[in-house]
């Protein structure tokens, strides 16, 4: 019973979802309704609200308006139980770096309440894995970008969430790594998980994604597969189609600009 | 994961969190990361790549020695012939004072921490225990800060007055942190209250400083509220005096031993007893609210405004010999302003340099009016205005954004010295000289113009006294750096150490005066100048 019910139910709404700062709208009524299994590429150009939906959906942002819900309950009311059924890479990428990469994954294991040795034994698992069995004991301070980037992967999936938020969780990896990740998030789904992915890259979110939302000043601009958007629009790739959705032509003339203003000295 | 000792002591309380409604099991395990964090606050990545574990030590316990110095040259007091109330009002002003600047300048980064934000927000944890692990936090240094700081007076205490006074004296250092505490989250609660963004950040900057000035005049307040004469020291009421957290502490002391329980020392006393606990349970009542609007300071929106800064490019022109040294100085001065955590550890200080002047002008001239101190030698006051520049010379290694520093590396940089002259020229433009100016010209109005080649030499003084100070205190390393960490920035002995310098100087013009009235003056400016020349050609070599 209990199974088919919440397959029913949407994993995650928003219902005329709206944010402003200091008078100036961010969101202007967002409307998405996501199944489970699915792995969505969310993009948008800068500026555009991608965050801030990311922020009020974990609970980091009040004052927005309309309907947030996960799980199918109001988050507004109901507690905050749901944030253990949630994995998050933050774009910012912040650590406690003065921890090395054991004491950090035993840390939020332990904020999922997971038990420290269960958690440590999952964290060096999964960190050799990802060829890092070497600097378990390293501070996470010492750590190159694309290391510590592997170590919050591993540090929003310990806890076996059911709905995962990465934003930009490929910066700084390698092209090996890439691989690897891209067939991670394609397993994920398959084993019922709902991914989030927020990022610039377009070749990336073309390839892992089941569907494409484009935020656009505030609202969703395209909303399907990529091939469903590809169809209405006669493009090639999804950075055609981004360019063409938020309206941007002038690259060719911008970069011969630069270029020239560059060779001035 | 090596457990701090604290955690022992918190868990014998677990049933009061409980109590509260607080998850220990989940407070506990933020509180342990936070102190293992505290402990590995450690010198910068840009040298060592991978080293061998060191031994973990927590800057602040290594610094609490400063603090326990500060505490023994309380302990005089204790043996002053008076009642109990005058000593202990002025033990606990001091105590309150340095323990309010410390909360304000080294510990408000733990109450606003954002990175907290993002890394525990996230997590199921909600915002009573998140709140209370700070404060746990907040609580475990506050406590051996002031232990630091009271011990040695309570100790002496307890030789003079026996257990009881002993006793009450450590009841009355733990109100000291509930109050400090309890204030000044109330403060940043109402500032996070009624603005937002940008503005926030610049606003909550300035109610730091405002604080921390504030509570450097405030103790002028306890010393008021005595009449001292040669035989009585005296408490004369007002009611002004209900407002002044010392007073109503060392009141309680008086009632219970000293035996003086006149009306309004009772009044004081149950303020004493009842304040602390009122002001903690507000604290605790608005726990929830103050953790999500910390939340706001993430938010990066709005415009910040930025000056044209004309002026600046001018004394630029002025004060710099080239193009390398111009653009330090400029970099310098944007730095000096835009960095808050540097305004607020370097700005307090230049509240109390424009301050002490005043005060102790009013102090010593108590009764004479402002024509007899205008005839007198208290311009020599204006020497308080140096005080600016070893303290912000010792945060000018440090900077919020130190990791910027790769650029001092990676750009062709013919003489490394004119990063460090055009640094401290900024210093100079930035934070000495609108101290200066505004002391000049009080102290024209105050002593006529007779004063101009007095307050001359003090300019210059500043400027030789810019490049002692940089050896002291900057060392090796370049400009912005270096991460802040958690050594306060108040109560620095280097600073103390240096400040005696500047006494030296001032005693040097003082007996060029005594001894050739006149012209005298004229041959010492002439004599700093000769050795400005000198020091800022010389004084800087040996950084390339």
């Amino acid at each position: 019973m209990m199974i088919i019910e919440t397959e029913h139910a949407p994993i995650l709404s928003m219902e005329k979802l709206t944010m402003s700062y200091s008078g100036t709208p961010v969101l202007k009524g967002v409307n998405l309704e996501v199944e489970s299994g699915q792995v969505i590429g969310y993009i948008g150009p800068n500026g555009a609200g991608k965050s801030t939906t990311v922020r009020i959906l974990l609970g980091l942002q009040q004052g927005y308006g309309g309907t947030a819900r996960l799980f199918g309950e109001d988050i507004k009311t109901s507690g905050i139980a749901y944030k253990r059924r949630i994995g998050y890479v933050p774009e910012t990428a912040e650590v406690y770096d003065m921890l090395t990469a054991r004491e950090y994954l035993v840390f939020t294991g332990g904020c999922y309440g997971l038990d420290a040795v269960k958690a440590e034994k999952k964290g060096q698992q999964l960190m050799n894995q990802f060829g890092l069995a070497n600097v378990f004991d390293t501070r996470l301070s010492s750590f190159s970008k694309g290391m510590r980037q592997k170590v919050l992967i591993i540090a929003s999936l310990l806890h076996n969430p059911d709905l995962l938020f990465f934003d930009e969780p490929l910066s700084g990896l390698d092209a090996n790594s890439v691989l690897v990740f891209k067939e991670i998030l394609a397993k994920l789904a398959e084993t019922g998980k709902t991914v989030f992915y927020s990022s610039h890259i377009m070749d990336v979110v073309e390839k892992i994604s089941d569907r494409i939302v484009l935020l656009y000043d505030g609202q969703i601009a395209a909303d399907g597969s990529f091939e469903e958007l590809n169809a209405q629009n006669k493009e090639g790739s999804l950075e055609d189609l981004f360019n063409q959705l938020t309206g941007f032509h002038q690259h060719a003339q911008i970069a011969e600009d630069f270029v020239s203003l560059v060779e001035e000295v | 994961m090596k457990e701090s000792r604290f955690l022992k002591i918190t868990d014998l309380m677990r049933p009061v969190f409980e109590k509260l409604g607080v998850n220990y099991a989940v407070m506990r395990h933020v509180l342990a990361v936070k102190l293992l964090m505290d402990a590995r606050r450690m010198p910068i990545v840009l040298a060592s790549g991978r080293q061998k574990k060191k031994k973990d030590s927590n800057l602040f316990l290594k610094s609490l020695w400063v603090y326990a110095l500060v505490g023994l040259f309380v302990v005089p007091f204790i043996f002053l012939s008076s009642d109990y109330l005058f000593k202990t009002s002025l033990i606990f002003a001091i105590i309150l004072f340095m323990v309010m600047t410390a909360m304000i300048a080294d510990f408000s980064s733990v109450l606003l921490d954002t990175r907290d934000q993002a890394i525990l927000w996230t997590k199921p944890i909600d915002a009573r225990t998140l709140h209370a692990a700070k404060t746990v936090h907040l609580c475990i240094y506050l406590i051996l800060l002031t232990g630091a700081l009271g011990l040695p007076a309570a100790i002496a205490g307890l030789m003079r007055f026996g257990l009881g006074f002993f006793l009450l004296f450590l009841l009355n250092l733990i109100f000291i942190d509930l109050i400090s505490l309890s204030c000044t989250t109330f403060v940043y609660l109402l500032v996070l209250k009624f603005f937002d963004g940008e503005r926030l950040k610049d606003i909550i900057n300035y109610v730091q400083i405002f604080l921390s000035l504030a509570v450097a005049v405030s103790y002028q307040f306890v010393i008021r509220a005595f009449d001292v004469t040669a035989t009585h020291i005296t408490l004369t009421p007002a009611w002004w005096q209900l407002f002044v957290p010392p007073l109503w502490l060392a009141s309680t002391i008086e009632w219970v031993i000293g035996g003086q329980r006149t009306a309004f020392l009772s009044l004081l006393a149950l303020l004493g007893l009842l304040m602390p606990f009122i002001l903690f349970s507000i604290y605790q009542r608005f726990s929830n609210a103050f953790e999500q609007a910390v939340i706001k300071l993430t938010v990066q929106a709005g415009k910040s405004r930025t000056q044209s800064g004309k002026l600046n490019h001018l004394l630029g022109k002025l004060l710099c010999r080239n193009l390398e040294e111009r653009t330090f100085f400029r970099f310098s001065s944007l730095m000096m302003k835009q960095d808050r955590t540097f305004k607020l550890k370097v700005y307090p200080s230049l509240g109390m340099a424009l301050v002490f002047p005043f005060i102790f002008l009013i102090n010593n001239f108590h009764g004479s009016s402002w024509h007899q101190i205008g005839q007198g030698s208290g311009f020599f006051y204006a020497y308080f205005s140096l005080l600016v520049i070893p303290t912000a010379l010792m945060m000018l290694r440090c900077s919020s954004t130190f990791k910027g520093a790769w650029i001092y590396g990676a750009a062709p940089i013919k003489q490394r010295h004119s990063i460090f002259s055009g640094a401290l020229k900024a210093m100079i433009t930035q934070l000495y000289l609108p101290a200066y100016f505004l002391l000049s010209v009080v102290f024209l109005l105050l002593f006529r113009w007779t004063i101009i080649p007095d307050l001359v030499a003090i300019l210059l003084t500043a400027s030789i006294f810019t490049i002692i100070c940089s050896h002291y205190c900057l060392g090796e390393s370049f400009p912005f750096s270096e991460p802040f960490d958690a050594q306060p920035s108040t109560g620095n002995f280097m600073v103390l150490f240096l400040f005696l310098i500047a006494g030296l100087f001032a005693a040097a013009h003082a007996i060029v005066r005594a001894i050739l009235p006149g012209y005298g003056v004229f041959i010492y400016i002439a004599c700093l100048l000769a050795a400005n020349l000198l020091v800022w050609k010389t004084g800087l070599r040996g950084k390339d």
